[in-house]
């Protein structure tokens, strides 16, 4: 039997010393403001503000060092980075909100963007909310009204580049007084967080030949973390780290070798030029270790492997990299070969538990290609895999991780029907992890599709992908919330959804798991059970990934769906 | 098991031109598009892979309309057919295909396929409309379920223009075995999922409900009853929930002699042409 240890810090910790010092009274709106707006300070009898000395943040100014995104589990109230924590659990602390009274949430209130997807995870840092929307808009709301503060867009012609994924972002970065967002142009920006002013603005990559970012940039001590968008437009994948204060880049680590350097022997002859690997997903990163995640997309053509005999690394793989200089400390490949565009751009998720009688550094992850994935994340060595979800390419996973591909399973000219779709059974939305009941919540999409192989060639700046799929539809296809043993794979609950879902999951230390689907509901099930206990008919599809905070005491569940952002709570 | 159902196989399709003593590539068409006998026949392979299980692989049509018809209203020619085939047909079954799944290139072949077989005009329809109409309002009772024109009763499919919607095939074996396939939604978000699914709902409490799904999410079903009454349930509440799928509540014609089923089918079938 293996167990978690129980992970339920006291709500509110005081932050560290240095923090609780920076209360500012010359804030810009002044005691008036800061008595109003911001949690954490309240109007003493005399009828001026004063600091709550329990408060983490500077209230009213968002302060983020790199310390409190390392303890970022010690700031349940707070959401600051894409997926709650370093280890990208998505799982909020915050318990008040629980299985005897989620029946009664209701909206607070809701925010109204521009038309377009939103696919954003909001941070919430002491009070203000900062949300992106679509195609690469920021904006920072008071999270207690929804009422914006400041709204920040890069000028972009409508000529701007989206070669095999939607207009969308996912999220921003914070860290000290900078918030980080990439664009849909490829650049990163970094904002003054109290005014959206810009303090730099860097080409990450060139659009006109289909690299593009939609991802939320990862903060690791002084350096923005970076991935690209563009294996559809045959880019040569890489990622990015630039200097947080200066936007100066850092360092680059390429995700397809070059010929010469090691696994360029996995690609023939000038296919690497053109190869893909994209690094379009936020990763995570082990502060004890000091090591980066991060998971590399699909190889380029995507359906016509016959241009790239090889394994074509390091695409479809997971590495470990060194967040001070880039170098890559190991990889794992999960589908070599790829014809299917089974990008590996899943949420990895840390945890640490007993393997076999020993305590042991994890990372698990469910792929896009059906399999549920243990690593050792210190080495990288393959401990289990165990499909989750329908598929047909893949008699199952051997010793070593690597698939025994069923003969056929290519794409066709003429057309072959393979388990999972190319949007496989996991896709960009996040997984949830509990440590209080040690599962894994994966929204799963059950889909197969007709994959057909095209006559491909490289013209910059087009698609670059040999082919298609028609996938499945309708009855044909289903989803599912899934919940996993975190530490086998093995199905524990299921909740049924009508289509194939596109909205992440959130659990909560009120052991409720929060989603979304296609229908248009923003639902809680109990986290144990996968009883469904709460849903609201937002009235548009559901591609959210949902978070929480608390604002005046009080716990708040978002999520977004068709154009709208909304914020639930008891009262 | 690799093999999808929408694919036909070549050889499938060349066993059927043979049948139908036809040539594969009319050169009406090829020359007035400048298309090369390979293209034209590459044309063909992908019409039958992208667009055959819908409109036919003769493109005599099916759950979509013929296309081997002297006049397409909605592409009359090279340009407007591509045009369908990226942006499809609003409000009807017809999809649009992105260029990632049938690249420029290949949607012009299949467009100057589509335009050869105006040329074949295989769609043959025997029957007399006129006496079609008359069993429509009298033996045939559709009006009690069906609107043509904004008369008539909606609880079937409206059939205001079904004959620009369906091929004569699919309209005959929508009269003389309803079940045998139920419409599907063809684009929007409900693409796919069937239309008019008969359903069995069980309330905790034992009441039972019947009819005709409107929609359904994971928490709650609306059904539309045999009277046309709508029924809005939450799935918590029920103990059972049957989809009938190979059901329909649409009786099937088994009264009508073959002659005015045909001429009920030319009646439709000229409905919206």
């Amino acid at each position: 039997m293996i167990r978690f240890a129980a992970i339920r810090p006291a709500r509110r910790l005081a932050g560290p010393a240095l923090l609780r010092s920076r209360c500012s009274r010359g804030f810009i709106h002044g005691l008036l403001v800061c008595a109003v707006l911001v949690p954490g300070c309240r109007a003493d009898p005399e009828g001026s503000a004063t600091e709550d000395p329990a408060a983490d943040g500077t209230p009213g100014q968002t302060h983020v060092p790199f310390e409190r995104l390392v303890n970022a589990d010690a700031e349940p109230h707070n959401w600051l980075t894409y997926s709650g924590n370093y280890a990208s659990h998505r799982f909020s602390q915050l318990d008040q909100i629980d299985r005897s009274n989620v029946g009664d949430l209701k909206v607070l209130w809701a925010y109204q963007m521009d038309d377009g997807i939103i696919e954003t995870t909001p941070l919430a840092v002491d009070g203000i909310l900062y949300v992106t929307e679509p195609p690469s808009t920021v904006s920072a709301l008071d999270a207690r009204s929804g009422r914006r503060l400041w709204t920040w867009s890069p000028e972009m012609g409508p000529d701007v580049l989206n070669i095999g994924f939607p207009r969308v972002n996912r999220g921003v970065a914070v860290l000290d007084s900078t918030v980080f967002v990439g664009t849909l142009n490829a650049h990163l920006v970094a904002l003054d967080a109290r005014s959206g002013a810009v303090r730099w603005d860097v080409e990450v990559g060139d659009n006109a030949i289909g690299f593009s970012l939609t991802l939320a940039p990862l903060v690791v001590k002084d350096k923005v973390i970076v991935g690209v968008s563009g294996a559809e437009a045959g880019v040569r994948g890489y990622l990015d780290a630039y200097d947080a204060e200066t936007g100066e880049l850092a360092w680059r680590t390429y995700t397809i070798p070059a010929p010469g350097e090691p696994g360029s022997e996995t690609w023939g002859g000038n296919s690497w030029e053109t190869g893909g690997g994209s690094t379009w997903l936020t990763g995570s990163y082990d502060p004890e270790l000091d090591l980066l995640y991060w998971p590399i997309g699909n190889p380029a053509p995507d359906w016509n492997g016959d241009v790239r005999p090889g394994d074509n690394l390091y695409t479809d793989c997971l590495l470990a990299l060194d967040p001070d200089t880039g170098e890559m400390i190991w990889y794992f490949q999960f589908t070599p070969h790829d014809t299917h565009d089974w990008d590996a751009n899943q949420i990895q998720v840390l945890l640490d538990a007993e393997w076999e009688g020993e305590p042991r550094k994890l990372v698990v992850t469910a792929n896009r290609n059906a399999f549920y994935y243990v690593l050792d994340r210190e080495t990288g060595e393959f401990l289990l895999a165990r499909e989750y979800s329908k598929q047909t390419w893949a008699e199952g996973i051997d010793e070593n991780g690597r698939p025994i591909v069923i003969p056929g399973t290519d794409p066709t000219e003429e057309g072959v029907l393979v388990w999972p779709s190319l949007q496989g059974s996991a896709n960009w939305f996040s997984p949830s992890y509990s440590p209080r009941t040690g599962l894994f919540y994966q929204p799963t999409r059950i889909m197969g599709a007709v994959y057909f192989k095209a006559d491909v060639e490289y013209v910059p700046g087009q698609p670059y992908t040999g082919g298609g799929e028609q996938a499945l539809r309708g009855e044909e296809a289903s989803g599912a919330i899934k919940a996993l043993d975190a530490l086998t794979g093995e199905l524990v609950w299921e909740f049924p959804l009508l289509s194939p879902p596109w909205s992440g999951a959130m659990a909560t230390a009120g052991d409720l798991v929060f989603s979304g689907d296609n229908e248009g509901n923003i639902f809680a099930l109990d986290a144990q059970t996968g009883e469904p206990l709460w849903n609201f008919q937002s009235g548009g599809a559901v591609r959210s990934g949902p978070m929480s905070y608390e604002v005046d005491g009080r716990q708040r569940i978002v999520s977004s769906a068709g154009g709208t952002l909304f914020v639930f709570g008891l009262d | 098991m690799r093999q999808g159902s929408i694919c036909r196989t070549p050889s499938i399709f060349a066993a059927l031109v043979a049948a139908a003593g036809l040539a594969a590539a009319p050169l009406a068409a090829q020359e007035a598009l400048a298309f090369s006998d390979g293209e034209l026949e590459r044309g063909q392979r992908l019409y039958q892979a992208h667009c055959g299980r819908c409109h036919g692989v003769l493109g005599m049509g099916g759950e979509g309309p013929g296309l081997a018809v002297s006049r397409l209203p909605r592409a009359p020619d090279h340009a407007a057919v591509i045009d369908v085939i990226r942006n499809g047909i609003p409000g009807t079954g017809m999809p649009g295909l992105r260029a990632t799944v049938l690249p420029d290139e290949e949607a012009a072949l299949v467009a100057a396929h589509v335009i050869s077989l105006r040329e074949a005009q295989l769609v043959e329809i025997p029957g007399d409309p006129e006496r079609g109409r008359r069993i429509f309002e009298t033996t045939g009772v559709c009006y009690s379920c069906h609107i043509v024109e904004g008369r008539g009763v909606g609880i079937g499919p409206e059939l205001t223009g079904i004959g620009m919607r369906r091929g004569p095939g699919y309209l005959r074996a929508s009269l003389v075995d309803p079940s045998a396939e139920l419409p599907v939604f063809r684009s929007g978000a409900r693409s796919g999922f069937a239309r008019y699914l008969p359903l069995r709902a069980v309330t905790r409490d034992g009441t039972v409900y019947e009819g005709m799904r409107a929609n359904e999410d994971a928490f709650t079903v609306q059904l539309i009853t045999g009277t046309g009454s709508i029924v809005s349930l939450r799935k918590a509440d029920l103990a059972e929930l049957e989809k009938r799928f190979g059901h329909s509540l649409m009786p099937a014609t088994a009264g009508l002699s073959s002659e005015d089923i045909d001429n009920l089918i030319a009646y439709l079938a000229s409905l919206g042409g």
